[in-house]
Order: structure tokens, then C-alpha cells, then sequence
């Protein structure tokens, strides 16, 4: 029932007439009738008539409409591959849950910190991809060599991640490659490591000497367009460690030497440690987990630390507390600038 | 040989209060963690020998030259001076003025950790770009002691890529690179990037403990998150005033020596 503080709707299913209706119509047919003196005034719409008349729903599928809808799809087409400043890629062993965690967070760290971006994600293994992943990021799948573990694993999926970067470069200015449990911490950081390069350097990677690592670790690699070219991995001895100990990993090969003068290292930062090897932030700008897989810790400088931690450490429980409170966990371990970490 | 018994060598560049004051502290800090029985040889730089400590035996340097160059000399002739009485002693440490041991039972820890696998332990700071080895803190055994000789040159390049040219130490820098344990940062909590450091959980090395204007290697590499003043003496002030309760902030790992006031 229509009321006067309960008016009736205004999309009907069948074309109502009305006395107001009828009168308006009688009116605009006897002005047409009338021999034309003057131009024409333009009809405005009776508000109450306007409201009072059915919506007639046009035909879908007219030459406009149609039109309409092509230029929709290239819109769409044109944003997914208008150019962007920075390419960002992970490697992911699949899409288990704890996959997903990380993505999560990676991406609202991302999104916090970073304008101008688009995300790749580089799924290992598994058969399906999960809604999660296909509903957040770009996924692409290695090339060949699904079955490799451990370093050999994560050089295929490196490689993968730059075919498809030198695939798309020409959409892009910058290029990141990151590891699942690693991100960007710090506003601005873009612009920071960009300035920071300037034209001395082509790429900004993390070099972990608390591992007592010699070589450049790719869990963070920042590479500028010119130098995407160059990058080239493999599983090899890099030389010795800093204690004199053989040092076999993957190894960024075409930076390690030749090109190590144009390589900008990244260095731990925290403010606050909770270990001396994990939860680890370089250079302020980012934030590495380390072991973020769950798999048991076991790295190299282990035995190095063994009189200031115990050689067995909960990963899954630092994991856990990151995840709890990611703000408060990574502002203390940062620690410098706390206004310039987001929220997320 | 003694055994067990360790000579510490310090540098200092004059007689100053600060050459004073950490010349007190290190001394407070090897008698409350130095689990054996040692001596202490200081080499002074500048100033009057005699008046400057009852604690230590002082031996004067020659004057001339600034920075590296008398930290060189300094330490050969700490060298020189620990050969000369090699048989009265099994361990031997070189300090910077400004650094000094902060665990409990440091020495057998370290001597353990050394057990044949390395010659000498040494600083090593990464923090500051450096691929050198830093004398700021090195212990070793007389076999080590025999060879060792500092230079100062060319080392290599930095962890940018620009040249490094100091002083090092030889043949350890590059021969016998694999003899050396290094000693990395550790701090539980930084007050700086650069200064007020914990090696290893082990020794403390306060950088520009002379007061001097802070000036090193990568300080525009921490550009974008050091603090814009950066304030050597108010971190000396703040060390001198409560050793204990500063240390202990930066450390943090392990329960460390409380260290009596004198």
C-alpha cells in the first residue's frame, strides 16, 4: 500500500496511468497541433511524472550497446598491460594455506608501501591454484624442472620469474624479485632505493653476512630495466664463507663477480633482533622471515651463534607471532622510523 | 709459557680524560671477565708516560703522523713488545682503547671456539662496508702472534664496489684469510648502525671513543635511517655514567657480568 510517507516505488513491472499523466499528455499533443510561431521551448520533465513513469528497459544488445561493451574489454585489456613503474614476482611452492598467508601479507604490505605496481606469482607445484591466489595475484608456472628441491627448486623458479620479466619489460621500469616470506616494510621505499642506485648502480640485493654468506642472496633483488638482461643463476660453489668454509648455493652468477661492482648490497638493519639469522630487515627498506617455509632451521651460521641461541628454533612459532601482529612485530624489529612503517 | 696467562695491549693517543676514562673502563671490565691471571701494556701516543695510569705498564710511541699510521705504529710496537716477553704469557689481545672484553669467562669461550680450526679472532665489520679485518680487537696464540704485521694499502673493495685502502692486517688479510674468526655484530638492540657495538656477544667496540667528529666509510649508506646528528660524546657520556645498565640494553642474548663500580 502506498502511503504518503511510504511513496510508491518507482520501477513497476507494468506501465501505470495516471490522471497527471493523461492531462500532461493531452497538453504536449495540442501544442503539437498548434502552428509553430516561435522555436520550440524544450519540455522540462515534470518531476512528479518523471517519478510516476515506468523505466523502460532498452534493448541489450543494440549497435551502441555493443560498441559500448568492445570498448569496455580493451579498457580492461589496456589496464591489465598499461605500463607500470615496478614488476614484482614471488616464487611459491604451491598453494597450501601457509602460501596463502604469505601472500596475504606480502600483498597488504605491498599495497601500503608501493603506487605503482604489478604482482606475479611463480607456483611450483600443486595441480590446482587456489581462488586465493587467482583472485589476488598473476600466476605463472615454472618452466620445466617441477620435480627440483631445495636451491635447485629455487633457481628454476628465479628462472622462471625472469623470462617473464624479460617477457614483459617493456611495461615496466623496475623489477623485484622476493621471496614468499619477504616484503617491503618502509613508505616510500621505491623512491628511497631508486635515488639510492642512482645511475652507480644496477641492482639493489640482500647480502646476509650474518650468515656469513659471501654471496648475493636473492631473496630480495631489485633490478633496474638495463641489467635485467644479465641476470643469470645457478647452483655453484660462490668461493668461502666468511669462516673460511666452503660456500655452495644459489648464486646470482652474473653478479657474484663480474658485475659486483654495479650490485648495491642490502644489509641487515633490525633495531631489535629475536635472532641473530631470522626476522631479519635490510637496509630498513625490507623485511625477510628467513625459514619462512616452515622448514627446520638449519642455516649455515647456525653453529656460529650456537653460544648466544639455541641451535633449534621455532619457525613456525615466530611465523605464528608475525602473523599475530604484524605492525607491532615488524615496528620493533625495524625499529629506526616507526612512522614510516604502514599499518596494514 | 705461563700457562694460561694473557697480555693485553692497548692504544691510546694522549693523556686525556677520555684516554683516562677508557683506560679505566677496560681495566674495570678485563678484571671482572678475565678468568685468568693478565697483564696490561698501554701504548702511548702523545703526552707524559708517568702520570698516566699505576695499573698498566705505559710505553711511549713515537709522535708523528695521525690515524691510521699511528694506529699502526701503535701496534707494531705492541707486537714488538709482546715478542719481547712472548715466554712469559699463553694468550695475547690487542684492544682499542675504546673496546673491551663484556662476557663472563670470554677467553677459555673463545680459545675453545678457536681449537685448531683458526689462528686469531678478529673484528670484522660489514656494517661499515669493510671486507678488511679490524684491529680494533684481535686475540690470538703466540703462533699466530709470530706472523702477524699490519700495512696500510689496498685491501679490495668495499661491500659497494669503491676501493677499500687502510690499515690491515697482514698475512691474515689475504693468505691466510681461512685462519681468522671473525667476530660479527650482535647487538640485541642498536643504538646505531655504526657505533656502540657488541662483537660476538663478546667485546663492546664503542667507534670514535676519542670524541672525535663521526666520520666513517658508510655513513651515507645508512643516510635514510641514522639519526641526522649523530652524537659520539653523548653515547660516551651515557657509557660512563652506567656501564652496566648501557651494555646490558645492547646486548641482551645471555646474562652478562655485572661490573663493580670503582
Amino acid at each position: 500500500m502506498a502511503r504518503r510517507d511510504r511513496p510508491l516505488k518507482v520501477v513497476r513491472s507494468k506501465p501505470q496511468t495516471h490522471k497527471e499523466v493523461l492531462e500532461e499528455l493531452r497538453k504536449r499533443q495540442s501544442d503539437r497541433n498548434k502552428p509553430a510561431q516561435s522555436p520550440p521551448k524544450p519540455i522540462q520533465p515534470n518531476p512528479s511524472l518523471k517519478a510516476a513513469m515506468p523505466k523502460v528497459r532498452r534493448p541489450v544488445k543494440t549497435e551502441k550497446v555493443l560498441k559500448q561493451v568492445k570498448a569496455n574489454i580493451q579498457e580492461q585489456k589496456d589496464t591489465v598491460h598499461s605500463p607500470k613503474k615496478l614488476c614484482i614476482g614471488t616464487i611459491f611452492p604451491d598453494c597450501g594455506k601457509l602460501g596463502e598467508q604469505w601472500l596475504d601479507l606480502q600483498l597488504r604490505y605491498i599495497k601500503a608501501t608501493t603506487k605503482n605496481f604489478h604482482h606475479v606469482s611463480l607456483v611450483q607445484n600443486g595441480s590446482k591454484i587456489s581462488s586465493f591466489f587467482s583472485n589476488n595475484t598473476e600466476v605463472i608456472r615454472p618452466l620445466g624442472q617441477r620435480n627440483a628441491k631445495n636451491s635447485q627448486a629455487h633457481t628454476v623458479g628465479l628462472n622462471g620469474l625472469h623470462a617473464h620479466f624479460i617477457k614483459h619489460q617493456a611495461n615496466y621500469d623496475h623489477f623485484l624479485f622476493i621471496d614468499m616470506d619477504a616484503f617491503p616494510i618502509r613508505k616510500n621505499w621505491y623512491d628511497i632505493l631508486v635515488k639510492k642506485l642512482g645511475n652507480n648502480w644496477e641492482l639493489a640485493i640482500a647480502l646476509r653476512c650474518e650468515n656469513l654468506e659471501t654471496r648475493l642472496h636473492s631473496s630480495i633483488l631489485f633490478a633496474t630495466k638495463p641489467c635485467l638482461q644479465h641476470l643469470k643463476w645457478g647452483v655453484h660453489k660462490v668461493g668461502v664463507d666468511l669462516i673460511g668454509k666452503s660456500e655452495s648455493d644459489v648464486n646470482l652468477m652474473s653478479h657474484q663477480t663480474k658485475r659486483r661492482k654495479q650490485s648495491y648490497v642490502l644489509l641487515r638493519s633490525n633495531q631489535y633482533q629475536i635472532h641473530p639469522l631470522l626476522c631479519g630487515v635490510y637496509y630498513d627498506l625490507f623485511y625477510h622471515h628467513g625459514c619462512g617455509s616452515g622448514r627446520q632451521f638449519n642455516m649455515r651460521s647456525r653453529p656460529y651463534w650456537g653460544h648466544i641461541v639455541p641451535q633449534k628454533f621455532d619457525v613456525m612459532g615466530s611465523i605464528d607471532k608475525l602473523m599475530e601482529d604484524p605492525n607491532e612485530f615488524i615496528g620493533k624489529l625495524a625499529g629506526w622510523h616507526r612512522s614510516e612503517y604502514p599499518q596494514v | 709459557m705461563k700457562s694460561g696467562k694473557l697480555l693485553v695491549g692497548s692504544i691510546f693517543p694522549d693523556t686525556s680524560k677520555w684516554s683516562r676514562l677508557w683506560l679505566r673502563m677496560q681495566l674495570r671490565y678485563l678484571k671482572a671477565t678475565t678468568r685468568t691471571e693478565f697483564d696490561h701494556i698501554s701504548v702511548l701516543q702523545d703526552g707524559d708516560p708517568d702520570s698516566f695510569s699505576n695499573e698498566s705498564e705505559v710505553v711511549l710511541s713515537s709522535r708523528g703522523g695521525g690515524g691510521s699510521v699511528a694506529h699502526m705504529r701503535g701496534l707494531k710496537l705492541l707486537k714488538d713488545h709482546f715478542m719481547r716477553v712472548k715466554d712469559e704469557y699463553e694468550f695475547f689481545l690487542f684492544l682499542d682503547m675504546d673496546a673491551f672484553p663484556i662476557k663472563n669467562n670470554w677467553l677459555s669461550l673463545l680459545d675453545d671456539r678457536l681449537a685448531g680450526q683458526w689462528d686469531l679472532a678478529t673484528i670484522l665489520r660489514p656494517e661499515n662496508l669493510e671486507c678488511r679485518f679490524h684491529s680494533s680487537v684481535i686475540f690470538c696464540r703466540l703462533k699466530a702472534l709470530e706472523k702477524l704485521d699490519w700495512k696500510i694499502g689496498e685491501v679490495g673493495h668495499d661491500l659497494k664496489g669503491g676501493k677499500e685502502n687502510d690499515l690491515h692486517i697482514l698475512p691474515y688479510q689475504e693468505e691466510l684469510s681461512t685462519r681468522v674468526l671473525p667476530l660479527l655484530k650482535s647487538n640485541k638492540h642498536l643504538v646505531h648502525p655504526l657505533l656502540c657495538s657488541v662483537y660476538w656477544d663478546m667485546f663492546y667496540h664503542h667507534s670514535c671513543g676519542s670524541g672525535r667528529k663521526f666520520r666513517m666509510r658508510s655513513s651515507q649508506y645508512w643516510g635514510h635511517m641514522m639519526p641526522k646528528e649523530t652524537p659520539p660524546a653523548a653515547f660516551i657520556d651515557e657509557i660512563m655514567a652506567d656501564s652496566n645498565t648501557f651494555i646490558k640494553k645492547l646486548t641482551g642474548w645471555t646474562e652478562h657480568t655485572h661490573v663493580p663500580e670503582e
